[in-house]
């Protein structure tokens, strides 16, 4: 069957203001299996990047885990202490953050970094074993002139190198599962494609598990299998991309995928979710997506019931959705 | 590279000229005959002639101060009347004990606010608070004041340690003049009476002069420290294994300890001015003292010698630490405040 | 370490507004502030001793309740002195914060909006007075022009002039840099007025920060003059010269002539530097790190 690496149940957490409490993660499930690929979009301030980090367990106050199970190769390690986390992190899962500009060490050469990751994790490899594999992961990474560059400082790379060099310790190890949070954002559009693309093949060649987090759509379609949306901390609609993108069940999916310009079109204006995305301080009773859902029309149940996730049928496996109506939408037709 | 020193090198010559035109001309507006200032208020018409002779007083000011400077650089630094000893030689013998307790005051300073630092910047919260409060205490405190409540309390009140009677208790004798700082030598000798003594001498005024450096070096690390934890680096090597505490450490410290580094030659200016009015408090026979005196005796060509002295001591030591950032830290050898 | 991005995600914002420890030092730097000002500006209306009458007949006479901080050797009433004392050194703190702030930011706005080789020989004047300990340069002005309040106020002021020019300097060509700067530059607003409208707007949080502590940076120079007798003379009251005058008697038992004076120093200047920690924070800028 499946080889699950990762299973999370009832993720939650929250952020302390001094406004009140933000719920920035609440109930959140999904799984991983070796080797596949599984994307989380949804705009700015959903509560992706805290997924992130409460993964690794990096979560600082104000911000803080407050439930949830997360089993990573069968343990859980949801409430590890942080001797035992530290083992875990870049060894068995990794992440990999947006911004290469001020990921790395400025005063440190990329290969005494890449050294120091495969050192951590691997006490007993030499010093010269591990320049040596040093070089052949950054040769991995696609990196020319790999043995001499190690001796670089990261202001002698670009974006793009920095990125890929991101990469390289965030393997080095072998880890099961990536996490990947905005990996190509800050990175020129051809940039972003190459990088993508080595995403791929490390992915396969590896059988590694990719959690890729970010807000582009297109990048979605192309690159993985299964989606998650998520909208104030919740998933709202889960599947394969296929299905997700061609039949949306959820109005936040079909209104996302609506907002995507479309460059055939010549006229008329962008389409755009109107409102703003909800306080997480201050969430409605019934549905978060209600006050800008275009099918609610203030309807009462959405207004004081919180959806509960429906299984929604013939889009594979997990598929599901968090709307009172997504079966009517899903029975009336394809909605374009 | 190359530019960069040269660069930082022909402007510190350049400031220590300014320094030593201001220098001259300030103490020349002193009213009052210059060469009188020089012998003091005792001296014969005889030897004041010769003086202004020799000082050129009767030529341009140009060539006062040409001959000025020339005798500068050749070690002629004036000659103390109150003491009846050239200047040069009075400062030369004092300098050791100045020196003594730079070392110790700045490594104190040095070492506590490290620790300091450390442990506000990474606990924060109520640990942070108070290692702040601590910090504005000692940047308020006049610190020649400081030192006579530690007298006060450790000498008259405990007496725990020597009161202000110099480097050395009269009944111990000093050890064989190696270095000049009395706790090396006397520890190169073997005289351990000699080495406590020497340092318990030394505590109270290390500790005052090592105020202002101390709540200095703490305030910039702290806030260096603070602002490198939040790059994203820090938490990138987080997620890679490290513990907080090693992240703060392996890559927090160093990148802090750099801006910390370049900005601190403000440093010795401040050991400098400290020593003259701590000198004072504990009558420590070094430099400051000499000039205090000079100045209560009116003895001018200390005071000049010294104020000449101070500037190009402390330009010199700002241009080693501006060089030193440039070698470690190459990024910084490119900027440097040009437009 | 808080994840500033998850934090900004979560609220929506950054936290700009001071926190615990800042506002402690508004409450704390407002109070101690108070009682300067008070002290300087009513004392002598609260405590009618005259800081110069001499009393013979009670000379070096312990804290009582006739006078609550002590004579000195000539009789003078301590706490009248320690109340005139906050008077001359707040005054001479404004004198040198007004005075170094105008020359020095003056020079700075010069430097760098001025044409390539005036902002080289500024500099090269600023660094030649740098190129002094903050104490010693004000030595050398009182020596060469005569002791006293006066010119060490004009030698501390003069030691400031360097701090200010290369701040203001710096700060100028960072807001000269910023684009709506160069906007308006381009639109064709004239020197003058970008200055005033543009320039010194930005700068002013900046400027307003380092001239509260270069106001206690004024008062402990002041004191230490003083104290090597080089700023005020004896008889008048200022607390720098005061502490010398009481260091002989200190370590004899009259704790009181020298400690009530350098407690009044060290409560004004941690005052003032309360203050301007607490504006640092709440404007959002580089703290006292100089």
């Amino acid at each position: 069957m499946s080889d699950r690496v990762l299973e999370v149940s009832g993720l939650s957490a929250v952020f302390a203001t001094r406004e009140g409490t933000a719920a920035a993660l609440r109930d959140v499930s999904f799984s991983l299996e070796a080797g596949q690929r599984l994307a989380v979009v949804g705009e700015s301030g959903c509560g992706k990047s805290t997924l992130a980090l409460a993964l690794l367990g990096l979560l600082d106050p104000p911000g803080q885990m407050i439930g949830g199970l997360i089993r990573l190769n069968g343990r859980d390690i949801a409430n590890l202490p942080e001797r035992q986390m530290k083992a875990i992190r870049g060894r068995e899962i990794s992440l990999i953050f947006q911004d290469p500009m001020g990921s790395l060490d400025p005063i440190k050469t990329i290969g005494s970094q890449l050294v120091d990751a495969l050192r951590r994790h691997q006490p007993g490899l030499a010093r010269r074993a591990a320049r040596r594999r040093a070089v052949e992961l950054l040769g991995e990474v696609e990196i020319a002139d790999a043995e001499r560059r190690l001796g670089d400082y990261p202001h002698h790379y670009s974006g793009g190198m920095r990125q890929r060099v991101m990469i390289a310790i965030a393997i080095a190890n072998n880890p099961s599962v990536l996490v990947a949070d905005e990996p190509t954002t800050a990175l020129d559009v051809t940039v972003q494609a190459q990088i993508l693309k080595l995403f791929e093949r490390l992915v396969d060649r590896r059988r590694i598990a990719l959690l890729l987090i970010t807000h582009n759509l297109s990048l979605v379609a192309d690159f993985c299998e299964s989606v998650h949306v998520m909208y104030a901390g919740r998933f709202v609609e889960c599947g394969s991309v296929d299905a997700v993108f061609n039949r949306p069940a959820h109005p936040y999916t079909e209104a996302l995928l609506k907002s995507i310009p479309d460059p055939e079109r010549r006229k008329g204006r962008l389409p755009t979710i109107a409102g703003l995305p909800p306080d997480l301080r201050r969430l409605p009773k019934g549905c978060a997506f209600e006050p800008r859902c275009p099918l609610g029309n203030g309807r009462q149940i959405c207004v004081s019931v919180a959806p509960r996730r429906q299984r929604v049928g013939g889009r594979g496996e997990d598929a599901s959705a968090e709307c009172h109506f997504a079966a009517e939408k899903m029975t009336a037709g394809v909605v374009s | 590279m190359i530019r960069f020193f040269w660069k930082r090198i022909s402007a510190s010559a350049l400031s220590l000229f300014g320094a030593s035109l201001v220098a001259f001309f300030l103490l020349r507006a002193s009213p009052g005959d210059p060469a009188r200032l020089f012998l003091g208020p005792f001296a014969g018409e005889e030897a004041l002639k010769r003086v202004r002779a020799d000082l050129g007083l009767d030529g341009s000011p140009l060539l006062q101060y040409l001959i000025y400077v020339r005798r500068f650089l050749a070690g002629d630094w004036g000659f103390s009347y109150s003491t009846g000893q050239p200047v040069a030689t009075l400062i030369a013998r004092r300098f050791p004990a100045t020196l003594e307790l730079g070392l110790y005051a700045f490594l104190i300073a040095f070492l506590s606010a490290l620790a300091l630092a450390l442990v506000a910047a990474y606990r924060r919260g109520p640990v942070d608070g108070t290692a702040r409060a601590i910090s504005f205490f000692t940047m308020g405190v006049p610190p020649f004041w400081f030192g006579l409540m530690l007298l006060l309390m450790f000498f008259e009140a405990l007496g725990w340690l020597p009161g202000p009677d110099g480097r050395l208790s009269i009944k111990v004798i000093e050890p064989p003049r190696v270095t000049g700082l009395l706790t090396i030598d006397a520890l190169l000798a073997g005289d351990f009476a000699a080495f406590r003594d020497a340092f318990a001498h030394l505590a109270l005024p290390a500790l005052t002069l090592g105020l202002t450096p101390f709540s200095f070096l703490f305030r910039l690390l702290r806030a260096n420290l603070i602002d490198v934890c939040r790059e994203p680096f820090i938490l990138v090597a987080r997620s890679g294994g490290l513990t907080r505490w090693g992240a703060f450490l392996r890559h927090a410290l160093p990148n802090a300890f750099m801006p910390t580094l370049t900005a601190s030659g403000l440093l010795f200016g401040q050991l400098l001015a400290g020593s003259v009015l701590v000198e004072r408090v504990f009558v420590w026979p070094g430099v400051g003292a000499l000039v205090t005196d000079g100045v209560l005796k009116q003895d001018f060509s200390v005071v000049q010698a010294f104020i000449l002295l101070s500037a190009a001591i402390y330009v010199v030591c700002n241009l080693i630490v501006d060089l030193l950032g440039g070698v470690i830290d190459p990024r910084l050898a490119v900027s440097g405040g040009d437009r | 370490m808080a994840n500033d991005k998850a934090t900004t995600e979560a609220t929506g914002r950054r936290s700009h507004s001071p926190g615990l420890g800042h506002r402690t030092s508004l409450v704390i730097g407002l109070a101690l502030a108070a009682l300067l000002i008070a002290a300087a500006a009513i004392g002598p209306w609260l405590w009618s001793l005259d800081p110069l009458a001499m009393d013979f007949a009670a000379p070096l006479a312990p804290p009582s309740a006739d006078h609550p901080m002590g004579t000195d050797a000539n009789g003078r009433d301590v706490l009248a002195r320690a109340l005139a004392g906050a008077r001359i050194s707040l005054f001479v703190g404004a004198i040198v914060v007004a005075t170094g702030f105008l020359s020095g930011g003056g020079v700075g706005i010069a430097a760098a909006l001025g044409r390539r080789w005036l902002d080289a020989l500024l500099m090269r004047i600023v660094d030649a007075l740098a190129a002094f300990p903050p104490l010693v340069l004000a030595m050398a002005v009182t020596v060469g022009f005569g002791v006293g309040l006066t010119t060490a106020t004009v030698g501390i002021a003069l030691s400031c002039v360097p701090f200010f020019a290369r701040l203001m300097r710096a700060d100028v060509l960072r807001i000269r840099a910023l684009p709506f700067v160069e906007a308006s530059v381009a639109v064709g607003v004239g020197p003058w007025r970008m200055i005033f409208r543009h320039v010194l707007p930005h700068a002013a949080p900046t400027m307003l920060v380092q001239c509260a502590s270069v106001f206690g940076y004024a008062i402990l120079t002041l004191a230490g003059l003083g104290f090597i007798g080089l700023g005020a003379q004896i008889p008048e009251p200022e607390w720098g010269a005061m502490i010398t005058d009481g260091m002989q008697y200190a370590l004899t038992g009259q704790w009181w002539l020298a400690f009530y004076p350098g407690l009044a120093v060290l409560l004004a200047v941690v005052a003032v530097n309360l203050l301007a920690d607490y504006a640092q924070a709440a404007l959002g800028v580089r703290g006292l790190e100089a």
